[in-house]
């Protein structure tokens, strides 16, 4: 049987070679079910390596006090660790305090109100604030956000204060962190809300503001209490950006001013300082544990309220409008039939309500532009201090040199970098292929559920992950210690699911007539899948595997703990590696200004490097888009 | 026709993929540019007391000899439990190994041996314009960091200091975020001067602060921000203090004498210190280290550092021979640069027990 026309030269050789038999899907088979494997097993062992490091503070839970005292002092043999968890807590909410009320108003002024014009535009900063790397952050808060606006600002009332680091600025840091993602998740919400409904209460002589807060909030709210949740799942795991400007103390206060630690940022500073056999260390990963439990509620319950498995409480609409289709429950459609409270009457227009409109765009405006501010601030402020300080020397030479530079760090990044790529990059398509090809497998909702709490874990007990199973397992007496295939390792575990993902999106965008048309004329679905569904999606697969490769240029918390850093170049794989996230923090703390500068020309260079690789794969998605 | 249509965009993509590729490639591998031929490497990291002097050596070595040291400074206490999980080949510490550490070592690889490599004083280094000149004592400065005195013109600090011009300004002591031998040093001496601290706080890598101090990391960290931040106070290794240009308090030393960090200082009270006997942990534990705090002597500086390497006895082959000759030459030959790096030289009688104890070694 000759094989169907369409075939692309690219993939001609492989296709003639595994396509045409039967042994070419049983092959496909055996690949793509091997990656889902793959992933089960990483997604097993991370528990497992967890739990069983952590199996002594477990057992000993209640006697060493682990959850009910904030007496930490490890040497004398107190392990209350309440004060961490009180960090998290503490800088998580206020996160959501400030990033809700903004992320959601800039989502629904987006949503409702502005022009497509500027609707695109915000998206792409947005997505441009998502992208900066967590140190980056952690950069510019300590040195602008603490020192120069909240310093200052304490100084201003005469409170007592750490140069303005301290739970708060974290906090305020976190905010901006997740900031897009409250805001892109909301304004989902918002925009999936049926247009008939909008335009029923127009009719009824609501005003903009009036259809906004009496049916657009309320039909969106599952939506946007996913948004929350997903954020504050991000919130908690966040590691860098925290530990630099959260102060590290150990002592419990609640003024505004007071310093703090959390979790992740306790986890990143002490847990290369213990060894397998203390007690700390059983301690420090049962609160890996705490905090890995509490990131995957987060994310399931807001995936859950997305998928409407979970139906937070509506309330009822006026007029019967808002209810959303489908709904079957007679009781609900006879509460929405007549409505206790009708409220028709608010509708009239008057100049108040007139006003109250103008006055609410006006609020709602401002939020938009409030949560696009951080992005030129954090840019601005980078490029200030770091544009002026790229040379050619920072390319080319090594920091203790004449004249100093970063290349080690460059070097070292991009290695890991391709590494990490070599191996995510085909596993997580394998696994596309799998949820793609055999949608009924019985695992293979197993799969997906894993890469998506994968995705949520946070990113530091990925490094934890990597460094006892890498770095220093607890098995072996040689261990193979800090090596660019242990922070390889890690930053992969963080690409699989991420790229499995948009490689699966990417699959499913593919029209279905063409696949159904290659399997009528004959061909295998090896075939098919090389020759018809690979190649049109591949701009999709690529600009997913781009981007997910940029995200993990910029991680610093896995790699703290499995590659270390370096000196010099790395001469193997197997030596310590250097990455220019961790110079970047670790010159950041430097009292040296060649150090400092190098700081501010690497946060500089690695900002535009993960901007380049998000606007390029933009470019390419939409050029893949067009010619379609 | 219908080819044509198919094939122009999967066409350009494979340009573009190959494209992606080709420039990922080259620049990994430009990158490389000035990388040397492969040369022993060994990997170490530890105390950041010592980082100055070690990146010197690290330079000087690997231009003498190719041999490289991979030296990453993340703490004392880092030091000490990679040199446990043998992640390291050596590490460094101000503080000994104690019992425990000790013990865990010995079920993991054995015996491990502290080198002395080099002596450095500890400066307290503050942050307060117009007052170039300060005089404070291990008294004063446990109650600083007590919380119990908490601004620059309390009548203790003006006690010692008459005539000086102090600012009504809070005091923002500074501490060590991650487990550290400095601090160890400093708390030890504090201890030795102030009981309530003794029981408060007492002496510890990363002890618990009695009150909220704000932590930075290593060294540089804390030189950081006292830089930055005026009526700041912090407590690191001498040549962090000189490179940055900071003022350092002279110290009431045991004689009663106020005494500047300087290597003179540093080798008077390591001279008073070496005579001394060695009875309590963690020094009676391991041969050649010893307290060199509140040292007896009129010119001795009270609060004076010694930095070890710490190494298993049982060595692999390679690079522990490597190692050992690194060490070696930093005990004879490397002692020259310490004092341009304001550390003070180990006299001639540890240097000669150290390379001793390193002819202990055995490989296997």
């Amino acid at each position: 049987m000759k094989p169907p026309q369409l075939l692309s030269r690219w993939f001609s050789p492989v296709i003639s070679v595994v396509g045409a038999s039967r042994w070419g899907d049983r092959l496909m088979a055996i690949l793509t079910q091997a990656a889902a494997g793959i992933l089960l097993l990483v997604a097993a062992t991370l528990v497992a390596v967890l739990t069983y490091q952590a199996w002594p503070a477990l057992e000993h839970l209640r006697q060493w006090q682990i959850l009910t005292s904030t007496n930490w002092d490890p040497e004398r043999g107190a392990y209350g660790a309440l004060l961490f968890v009180f960090g998290s807590c503490v800088t998580s909410v206020v996160a959501l305090l400030i990033a809700v009320p903004l992320g959601v108003g800039a989502a629904v002024y987006l949503s409702e109100i502005a022009a497509p014009a500027r609707r695109r535009l915000a998206s792409f900063f947005l997505e441009l604030l998502a992208a900066i790397p967590s140190v980056v952050f952690g950069f510019w808060a300590v040195e602008f956000l603490a020192k120069r606006l909240l310093g200052p600002f304490y100084d201003l009332w005469g409170w007592k204060h750490q140069s303005g680091e301290g739970l708060l600025a974290a906090g305020i840091v976190l905010a901006v962190m997740i900031l897009p993602y409250v805001t892109a998740l909301s304004y989902d919400a918002c925009r999936s809300v049926p247009a008939s409904l909008r335009e029923g209460a127009l009719a009824l002589g609501a005003t903009r503001w009036q259809t906004i807060r009496h049916v657009v909030l309320p039909v969106a709210r599952p939506g946007i209490l996913a948004a929350v949740l997903l954020a504050l799942g991000r919130a908690v795991g966040e590691t860098m950006a925290v530990t630099m400007v959260i102060g590290n103390a150990q002592y419990f206060d609640i003024s505004p001013t007071a310093t703090g630690d959390t979790i992740p940022s306790l986890i990143a500073k002490q847990l290369h300082e213990t060894t397998p056999q203390e007690p700390r260390r059983a301690v420090l990963m049962a609160l890996g544990l705490l905090l890995l439990a509490l990131a995957l509620v987060m994310n399931t319950a807001g995936r859950a309220v997305v998928r409407g498995r979970v139906q937070p409480r509506r309330r009822p609409l006026c007029a019967g409008f808002g209810q959303t289709s489908g709904n079957d429950d007679p009781a609900i459609r006879a509460e929405a039939a007549y409505p206790i409270d009708h409220p028709l009457s608010r509708y009239v227009s008057s100049r108040w309500n007139h006003r109250i409109d103008q006055g609410m765009t006006a609020v709602l405006a401002l939020c938009q532009w409030l949560t696009i501010l951080p992005l030129f601030l954090i840019l601005g402020y980078i490029t200030w201090r770091g544009a002026g300080e790229v040379s050619w020397s920072f390319f080319t030479h090594l920091p203790h040199d004449q004249p100093p530079g970063l290349a080690h760090a460059l070097y070292g990044s991009a290695l890991l970098v391709a590494l990490a790529t070599l191996v995510a990059a085909p596993v997580g398509l394998l696994i596309a292929i799998f949820l793609h090809e055999q949608p009924h497998h019985p695992l293979s909702g197993v799969i997906t559920r894993c890469a998506e709490w994968l995705t949520a874990v946070p990113s530091i007990l990925i490094g934890v992950f990597g460094y006892v199973l890498l770095v220093s397992p607890p098995w072996t007496s040689r261990p193979w210690g800090y090596s660019a295939y242990a922070g390889a390792f890690a930053l992969a575990v963080m690409m699989v699911p991420v790229v499995a993902r948009s490689a699966q999106e990417a699959l499913r965008a593919v029209p279905a007539h063409l696949r159904e048309a290659a399997l009528a004329l004959g061909a295998t679905r090896t075939q098919t899948l090389l020759a018809v569904l690979l190649p049109a999606a591949w701009p999709a697969i690529l600009t997913g595997i781009l981007l997910a490769a940029g995200r993990i240029f910029g991680e610093t918390a896995p790699l703290i703990l499995t590659a270390r850093g370096s000196q010099f170049f790395p001469q193997s794989l197997s030596d310590p590696t250097p990455s220019l996230p961790f110079y970047i923090y670790d010159f950041a703390q430097k009292p040296d200004d060649v150090l400092q500068r190098l700081a501010w020309a690497g946060a500089f260079v690695l900002v535009i490097i993960v901007l380049c690789v998000n606007v390029a794969s933009r470019f390419l998605s939409r050029s893949a888009h067009s010619t379609r | 026709m219908q080819q044509s249509r198919w094939s122009t965009p999967i066409h350009r993509l494979r340009k573009q993929t190959i494209a992606i590729i080709l420039v990922a490639l080259t620049s990994i591998s430009g990158c490389r540019g000035n990388g040397s031929a492969a040369s022993t490497r060994i990997t170490a990291g530890g105390a950041t007391f010592i980082d100055p002097l070690m990146q010197k050596w690290s330079a000087e070595y690997r231009r003498q000899q190719g041999v490289e040291i991979d030296y990453v400074a993340k703490g004392s206490g880092y030091g000490i439990t990679n040199v446990i999980n043998r992640n390291l080949a050596f590490g460094c510490t101000d503080a000994p190994m104690n019992k425990g550490e000790t013990e865990q070592a010995r079920n993991t690889g054995g015996d491990v041996l502290h080198i002395p490599l080099t002596l450095g004083a500890i400066a307290i280094i503050y942050h307060l314009p117009g007052v170039p000149d300060l005089i404070l004592s291990g008294e004063v400065l446990a109650d600083i960091y007590l919380g119990q005195i908490t601004q620059w013109n309390d009548p203790r600090i003006a006690a010692l200091n008459p005539g000086v011009a102090l600012p009504a300004k809070a005091i923002v002591p500074v501490r060590r975020a991650e487990a550290s031998g400095t601090t160890y040093v400093f708390t030890e001496y504090l201890s030795k001067r102030s009981r309530e601290f003794a029981d408060k706080v007492g002496v510890s890598k990363s002890p618990k602060w009695f009150v909220e101090i704000l932590g930075k990391e290593g060294n540089a960290g804390i030189t950081a921000h006292v830089k930055q931040t005026e009526g700041s106070l912090g407590y690191v290794e001498l040549e962090y203090a000189r490179k940055n240009q900071l003022a350092t308090a002279r110290l009431l030393n045991a004689a009663g004498k106020a005494v500047a960090p300087e290597a003179g200082a540093v080798t008077a009270a390591a001279q008073a210190a070496l005579e001394a006997p060695r009875t309590s942990e963690p020094y009676s534990l391991h041969p050649l280290t010893f307290s060199c705090t509140d040292a007896a002597g009129e010119t001795a500086y009270p609060i004076v550092g010694v930095s070890y390497a710490i190494l298993y006895q049982k060595q692999p082959k390679q690079p522990g021979q490597s190692l050992v000759a690194f060490l070696k030459w930093a005990l004879q030959q490397g002692q020259s640069y310490a004092a341009e790096l304001g550390y003070a030289p180990l006299p001639a009688e540890l240097v000669r027990r150290g390379s001793e104890l390193l002819d202990t070694v055995t490989y296997e």
